[in-house]
């Protein structure tokens, strides 16, 4: 009962805080993950329909699995699987980093911190003196992931491809079934990404105690210390598994730029209309242009799943950009649009990113290029 | 020994402060009377002047024309007569000997509780003024009429000493014969030409609540007499009470016009009670109490002694029953008695108030923040009735303001409460009463934007809190000595809150019997026994992810699969209770006593034995009096911990010993010092471990936590006199728990080291009353976030927190708050206007803290602004 009034306080009270996000998150000046999507492969003389070759799956991505196998967008995994999860990233000082994937299976929580959760009760297990060896080999050569660090990725076998944006973990075969069928809906493989501008290790502290929150890896800075976890990048996907059940992606058909499509070849010129500094899009002059999307209908799923559960996805649109301000950075899929301009800060090329996500896992993105002008 | 301020007296509210104090320090002593009960507590009748006797004017002093005011106080034995007389305020030595010398010659009918004779103590006033004095026999007057006749004068004042013009005073003369006058606006009247004898004298203004006297007109003199009639609103006086006599440790008494009056709370009692002793400040716009160090949900609130699931409209606004319906509070921060149970924290019990038996009266009041009514009055001799509602206006400027905001608003934020109420005296010695109650609290909006930090906070968001409750209550008197009083009540509770696909609803329905015997053995012995016995059937559904383990951050919840359960239970948790209430020697008081809890949920009977001591080191005034004591309490589980699919089954109760010890001291007969200290230790807490691969409910419960709180709680108060009421609270403690026993003690959420409140209320006359409050409060605890993980399927970042938890603490609170107060009087009706300024010099005080997107930087965020809410009310 307090919850619920609290709840409620705490939102007025947010409304009663809210004003011009100096530092909102729309706005990436620096390294930043932005989306990862995952594709099932899965091997088939010939795709039917809806399966994509895998050859032809991503434009600009070269053959990967060979031809036989196809490629099948979507949030749900099934036992026995293999999935390709694929990055999307921003880093405009391209600096050097130490770059790691690792998964858990079957975390006992499905937020963010049960993978770590997961694997600290996995390492905990080991006498303290292998638990070093323990990180290596799960980074490397843990059983059922194909692709691991940067410099031992085995994708590195095709030289065109990104061992940085692609990665692929096999789900074991008994992940669904070794679980009490009154627990499946949380059943999942997480994936956890690393990005440190150090030297990733194996946090000595991890399994003594006190580990609810914290991190099993540390990122060691130049100076041997380990930096703060504000220093360095951190993120989590979840494949949910599922026996048979899919999760389509939401697609993007266009983008609209002031109501005309936008091609993902064409560069708008854009006016700096407002000022370096400015945080809030109601001070910035004209011209402001509207930037809105045609989703693929239907956009959204609902239904009952396989467990039983009916379910009503929420489909959210969220924009990035390396510079200017949206008037609104999130918006729902049933109203896309946003309004954007841009800002004196940095004229020049600049990149907006528009990712559509739905609430099970499922997303995709569309990248478009701009240039400010003065205004 | 009971004392009693005469109630023709301008110290009328200070008697019944004094009564309560006093009444509570007789019941350790005082023989032979009914006990009260739970609910209603029988209420001492004050002694009544029978005979009246005039001071001799010293003639040197009116001479000069001078003028004096005499307050005595005088004891007054059991058959009525005057044993002892006592300067309170002097007026001169002059006019102190003539008063003294009148005061033993006074009688009374004496004070009575239960119908029995009893002894007391009351202030008393003399007042000269050579204008009272017995004129010479007019000229036109003959012989034989000057020689029969007395006069009668006198003068109406409020309590707050003004004159109350427009009333209507009638007497009547020992044959029945009856005259009235209209006091005039100097609130004078004037009876002459009266036939010695006792008159029944009755005023009547409009407002306040009709009072009776008795004079006695004697030949050739003038009787002149100042009455000061209660204010209805103050018909009855609200007590707000810390653990009070005789079952429990401490206590506090406010009276009614305290709390309305207290700055900041909007004359709110319920709010009234954030400022005593051991009571936290809760953070900005949360209407929840935190009291000792415990958790909101580890305290109950009854509402005359059936369980309500909320105290607080949403925000903290309001409470969920007015004041004007509230007869008293009973505040117990701990180591209440066994006749409470099921938590570990505290107990607040509001007694409703019987409906007014003289004849109807209405109340409208509206402010800034709700509007209400009140109508009531007998129907007949034996039966009246009350009604009574309220809705809150915030909807009005809180749904443009989200609107503004980009939020489609459906509902917005508004609250409702009402009371009906029919009482009955079925026979003399059974009262029954049946009393339809409830609140409900709701809102919906649609944001078009959802939340960068959590896209699942975008879309519908609707929440819907309420309860209804209908109850019934019988209370009989099987004799002066015996009393049965047995309630019983059945209703709803429901919970509703949706935030776009999520969803949780709680509907339950709880049946609840209270039965409880008192009897007084002997002159030195009570008992009390009874039986709480509580039945909740109840529906969830829940769809949401299951909840982390503690210190981890729930969200984002966008994008992980939501957990559907919906089922139905029922929790069955009888108790039974005892206690003894012994005085082995005059002025100690031995409180044993046990409760037996059945929690069926548990499969558990938790026995928790209880005890306290209060010995009056010094008695009579000023009195001294120590006290203590010890007890064993236990709670149960939330359904949802200890119910499959929901919870773990065989989770024990959570359990708490209560210590405490302290003193009381008088100082005046205003001023008086509470100061006691208090631990707790706290076992089998409840943790929770994450288990979304392995279980149904996608968590498993433990009892694995423990922890502590003590600390000093301070009450340095002003009682109310006729012009002031203050007092200042102060509490110094720390609370502590772990969930996990690998893990350090660390500081609780709802741990406040200081928290300092002060509070003064004058009367500037006139119907003017200004009051300030001044509060410092250390800051809430937080856990601070050290950065952020990205969640790639919600695309927000979790926080990631601090190890331990709850390792900061907020900069401290501190605000001055004032109200203001203006009462017109009329014929038929009263007219009142108050401006209550919250945060008078505009302090940013700190409430929470605010990430940027990625949780790498922070700031404060903080309160309202100063906030003065404006409110009227009329009253007939």
């Amino acid at each position: 009962m307090s919850t619920t009034t609290r709840i409620i306080g705490l939102s007025l009270l947010a409304l009663v805080a809210c004003g011009g996000d100096p530092d909102p998150a729309s706005r990436i000046t620096s390294f930043r993950t932005i989306a990862m999507r995952a594709t099932r492969v899965v091997q088939s003389d010939t795709c039917d329909v809806g399966l994509v070759p895998a050859a032809d799956a991503r434009p600009g991505l070269p053959p990967k699995l060979g031809k036989t196998k196809c490629e099948i967008p979507g949030s749900y995994a099934h036992p026995g699987d293999e999935v390709q999860l694929e990055l999307l990233w921003h880093d405009p000082k391209n600096a050097p980093r130490e770059w790691m994937w690792s998964t858990c299976v079957n975390p006992p929580s499905t937020s963010v911190f049960g993978c770590f959760q997961k694997l600290a009760a996995d390492i905990g297990k080991l006498p303290p003196d292998q638990r070093g060896q323990f990180f290596i080999n799960n980074v490397r050569q843990r059983p059922g992931a194909i692709a691991k660090t940067f410099e031992g990725n085995e994708l590195a076998s095709d030289p065109a491809s990104d061992p940085r944006t692609l990665f692929r973990v096999k789900v074991p075969a008994d992940a669904l079934s070794s679980l009490p069928a009154e627990a499946r809906a949380g059943a999942s493989v997480g994936v956890i990404f690393f990005a440190c501008p150090g030297k990733l290790q194996l946090d000595t502290a991890f399994g003594s105690g006190g580990l609810r929150n914290a991190l099993p890896i540390q990122c060691i800075g130049a100076d041997g210390k380990p930096l703060g976890s504000d220093q360095f990048t951190i993120g989590i996907k979840r494949l949910f598994l599922r026996a048979a059940e899919e999760n389509t992606d939401p697609r993007i058909d266009a983008v609209l730029f002031d109501g005309k499509p936008w091609d993902p070849a064409e560069v708008k010129d854009v006016q700096a209309v407002c000022d370096s500094g400015e945080a809030r899009f109601d001070r910035c002059g004209d011209p402001k242009h509207d930037i809105t999307l045609q989703l693929a209908q239907p956009f959204k799923q609902s239904g009952k799943d396989e467990l039983g559960a009916t379910f009503e996805e929420q489909v959210v649109i969220q924009y990035y950009v390396t510079e200017g301000l949206f008037e609104y950075d999130v918006k729902r899929a049933e109203d896309p649009k946003t309004r954007f301009a841009g800002r004196r800060e940095k004229l020049g090329d600049q990149t907006m990113w528009i990712v559509i996500r739905d609430s099970r896992g499922g997303v995709s993105w569309v990248t478009r290029r701009f240039r400010v002008v003065p205004g | 020994m009971l004392r009693f301020v005469r109630p023709r007296g301008g110290m009328f509210a200070a008697m019944l402060l004094a009564g309560s104090l006093a009444a509570s320090a007789a019941r350790a002593q005082d023989t032979g009377k009914t006990l009260p009960g739970p609910a209603a507590k029988p209420a001492p009748v004050p002694p009544k002047i029978k005979t009246k006797v005039e001071p001799v004017y010293p003639p040197e002093k009116l001479a000069k024309g001078e003028k004096a005011v005499v307050k005595l106080e005088l004891t007054i034995d059991a058959t009525g007569k005057v044993t002892n007389a006592k300067v309170e305020e002097s007026g001169g030595a002059d006019f102190d000997a003539a008063s003294l010398e009148a005061a033993a010659k006074l009688e009374f009918e004496p004070a009575t509780l239960d119908g029995k004779a009893i002894p007391s103590k009351i202030p008393y006033r003399f007042t000269f003024d050579f204008k009272d004095v017995p004129k010479e026999p007019d000229k036109t007057d003959t012989p034989e009429d000057v020689a029969k006749v007395g006069s009668f004068t006198g003068t109406l004042r409020t309590p707050a000493d003004d004159l109350l013009g427009g009333a209507k005073v009638t007497i009547a003369s020992p044959d029945g014969k009856t005259q009235s006058a209209m006091t005039d606006a100097k609130g004078a009247f004037t009876f002459d030409k009266l036939l010695p004898g006792k008159y029944k004298v009755r005023v009547e203004a409009v407002g306040f609540v009709p009072f009776d006297a008795e004079e006695t007109v004697l030949e050739n003199k003038r009787i002149s007499v100042v009455y000061r009639p209660r204010l209805t609103g103050e018909a009855v006086d609200i007590e707000v009470k810390g653990e009070r006599p005789p079952r429990e440790v401490t206590v506090h008494v406010l009276d009614n016009k305290e709390i309305t009056r207290i700055p900041g709370t909007n004359g709110d009692a319920l709010k009234a009670v954030q400022n005593l002793p051991g009571v936290a400040r809760a953070p900005g716009l949360a209407g929840i109490l935190i009291i000792r160090g415990s958790a909101p949900q580890e305290s109950n609130i009854f509402i005359d002694g059936t369980l309500v699931p909320i105290v607080y409209h949403f925000g903290g606004l309001s409470s969920v029953i007015p004041s004007e319906m509230i007869e008293r509070i009973d505040f117990r921060p701990g180591n209440f008695g066994p006749e409470y149970g099921r938590v570990t924290g505290g107990i607040i019990d509001v007694g409703v108030r019987s409906p007014k038996k003289d004849k109807f009266h209405g109340l409208l009041q509206f402010d800034l923040i709700d509007g209400r009514f009140i109508a009531e009055g007998p129907i007949d001799k034996k039966t009246r009735v009350a009604i009574a509602g309220r809705r809150s206006w915030v909807d009005a400027w809180l749904g443009p303001v989200l609107t503004a905001a980009g939020a489609g608003v459906s509902t917005a934020p508004v609250y409702y409460d009402w009371q009906m109420m029919i009482e009955r005296d079925v026979t003399e010695k059974t009262t029954a009463r049946l009393l339809f109650f409830g609140s409900n609290d709701r809102l919906a909006i649609t944001l078009n934007t959802p939340s960068a930090s959590d896209p699942t906070a975008g879309g519908d968001i609707a929440a819907t809190t309420g309860f209804w409750r209908v109850q019934g209550r019988v209370e009989h008197r099987f004799s002066d000595t015996v009393n049965w009083t047995n309630t019983a009540a059945y209703g709803s509770d429901y919970i509703s809150f949706s935030l776009g696909d999520l969803k949780f609803k709680l509907d339950s329905y709880p049946i609840s019997w209270r039965s409880d015997v008192r009897a007084k053995i002997n002159k030195d012995a009570s008992v009390i026994a009874g039986m709480d016995f509580l039945h909740t059937a109840f529906d969830v559904t829940v769809r949401a992810p299951p909840p982390p383990e503690p210190g981890q951050t729930p969200g984002p919840f966008f994008g992980r699969p939501p957990r559907e359960i919906v089922g139905s239970a029922s929790l069955y948790r009888p108790a039974f209770y005892w206690m003894l209430d012994l005085q082995p020697i005059k002025g100690l008081k031995l409180l044993p006593g046990v409760r037996v809890d059945w929690f069926r949920d548990t499969q558990s009977w938790n026995i928790g034995p209880r005890f306290a001591v209060r010995y009056d080191v010094v008695q009579g005034f000023p009195r001294t009096t120590l006290k203590g004591g010890a007890g064993v309490y236990h709670q149960p589980p939330q359904p949802q911990e200890s119910i499959a699919p929901f919870g773990t089954t065989g989770l024990g109760a959570s359990r708490a010993t209560h210590y405490a010890a302290g003193f009381e001291q008088e100082f005046t007969k205003q001023v008086d010092l509470s100061v006691e200290g208090f631990y707790k230790d706290l076992q089998r807490l409840i943790g929770r471990t994450a288990t979304e691969t392995t279980t149904a409910g996608g968590i498993t419960y433990n009892n694995n936590g423990d922890g502590r709180v003590f600390g000093v709680e301070v009450l340095l108060r002003y009682k109310r006199d006729n012009r002031f009421f203050g007092w200042i609270a102060y509490t110094l403690s720390r609370a502590e728990r772990r969930l996990r026993p690998e893990d350090p003690m660390t500081l609780f959420i709802w741990d406040q080291t200081h928290i300092l409140t002060a509070i003064g209320s004058y009367q500037l006359g006139k119907g003017w009353e200004a009051g300030l409050r001044w509060r410092y409060v250390s800051g809430r605890m937080y856990t601070p976030n050290i950065g952020g993980v990205y969640d790639f399927d919600a695309g927000a970042y979790a926080p990631i927190p601090q190890v331990p938890p709850f390792g900061s603490r907020l900069p401290a609170f501190h605000q001055l708050d004032m109200r203001i107060d203006k009462v017109w009087k009329f014929s038929h009706w009263s007219f009142s206007a108050y401006l209550d300024v919250l945060n008078v010099y505009y302090r940013q005080n700190p409430e929470g803290v605010s990430y940027n997107y990625n949780y790498t930087q922070q700031q404060i965020v903080t309160g309202l602004p100063i906030l003065p809410v404006i409110g009227v009310r009329g009253e007939l």
